[in-house]
């Protein structure tokens, strides 16, 4: 903890905080909210096509913003360091870090294995529905996802305990909500028979 | 005018919602959902408008335009949780008054001009015939002109949405 202390005292972390030259704070922030919507945006439309989402769209030449959600990591990766920098006490006691760490490199397992798994695999690559084993990869994927973007967007109230809990709570009782009226309403109004197939 | 504006844009029920028992995870959920939205609308507009530059010429846009539902949830979810923050803004930083916020912050206004710029951009998009000139382009077709500047408009556009969002807290 020490160790900490004394990195949260550093010229580096100072101007993390409060460096002036635009604001270095909200640079950082701004990066990290891009590279997050390269990162998850794109792989969340990966992964969608492979739930069956427009069974009609090849899935092979998807395999080209493999480069572009790289880049997002990486802008993530050096923009998440400044920012540990800036704040690491109250960073290495919130367990939602911990969270949102480990989700971070489950996410990137998983994109490796979907690389390996689908593209790397001519019988998936056809327009037919992806064998189901793809699916659960996908949906366990976007999983994550919803947890690292809860235990992420939490950080920034790392010092109010109760918050943490409450949050997890709702985020997944709405997203229990939403999954649900979205397939009824997939069953109800679902007249798009190839999505329909494709699901 | 001003009257009619600071009723609309303040809601006591979602206020006292923030300010009760809820106020604990009801600000964060919603905040966890608007970068959700955030990520699907600019995950799948950017793959959309992207393919119409070139990127992954592989993919046909007629199918790709089946991926654009998702993007269009993501918006909804942003702009639900969005107006909950702006209704419900009095909650957050102690009797202030939305209509008062809005006139006051330079990032909202320029993210909300953004927004509404983009949505020009899409009507423009179906109005020119854009829409339906992209629906021919098969795998490895080249987008016509007009539809690359449309493109290239949509995604400056929601980068600068993104921005101009995460600075929102500066111009308060």
């Amino acid at each position: 903890m020490e160790l900490f202390t004394s990195l949260e005292n550093s010229g580096l972390a100072t101007w993390v905080r409060e460096g002036s030259a635009l604001w270095a704070f909200d640079v950082i922030l701004i990066a990290h909210a891009l590279g997050m919507a390269a990162l998850v945006g794109l792989s969340a439309a990966i992964y969608l096509r492979v739930l069956g989402f427009a069974p009609s769209l090849p899935l092979a030449p998807m395999e080209g913003f493999y480069p572009l959600m790289w880049a997002g990591f990486y802008v993530n990766l050096v923009s998440g360091v400044l920012l540990f920098i800036g704040y690491p006490v109250r960073a290495v006691v919130a367990p939602g870090f911990y969270v949102k760490m480990g989700g971070v490199a489950l996410s990137i397992v998983f994109l490796r294995r979907l690389r390996r798994q689908v593209f790397g695999n001519p019988a998936y690559l056809d327009t037919r529905p992806v064998p189901t084993n793809g699916k659960i990869l996908a949906g366990t994927a976007l999983f994550i996802w919803l947890v690292t973007i809860t235990a992420g967007r939490l950080m920034g109230y790392s010092d109010v305990p109760m918050i943490q809990p409450r949050t997890y709570v709702a985020t997944s009782i709405i997203t229990v909500v939403l999954l649900v009226g979205g397939l009824i309403a997939l069953r109800l109004w679902g007249g798009d028979k190839q999505l329909r197939q494709g699901v | 005018m001003e009257s009619v504006l600071r009723y609309l844009l303040t809601s006591p029920v979602i206020t006292q919602f923030l300010l009760g028992d809820a106020g604990i995870w009801a600000w964060p959920t919603c905040e966890t959902f608007h970068f959700i939205g955030v990520c699907l609308l600019v995950g799948i507009v950017g793959i959309f408008d992207l393919r119409v530059l070139g990127m992954a010429k592989g993919l046909p846009l007629a199918s790709l335009k089946r991926l654009l539902p998702w993007g269009v949830f993501g918006f909804v979810l942003a702009a639900i949780t969005g107006l909950v923050f702006v209704e419900g803004v009095g909650a957050n930083l102690f009797g202030d008054n939305a209509y008062d916020v809005l006139m006051r912050d330079v990032y909202l206004q320029l993210k909300l001009i953004f927004i509404g710029l983009a949505g020009i951009n899409l009507l423009a998009f179906y109005l020119t015939g854009t829409s339906r000139a992209v629906d021919a382009l098969g795998p490895g077709d080249d987008a016509p002109g007009l539809a690359k500047a449309i493109a290239g408009t949509s995604l400056f556009l929601w980068i600068g949405v993104v921005i101009f969002g995460r600075l929102i807290p500066r111009g308060l």
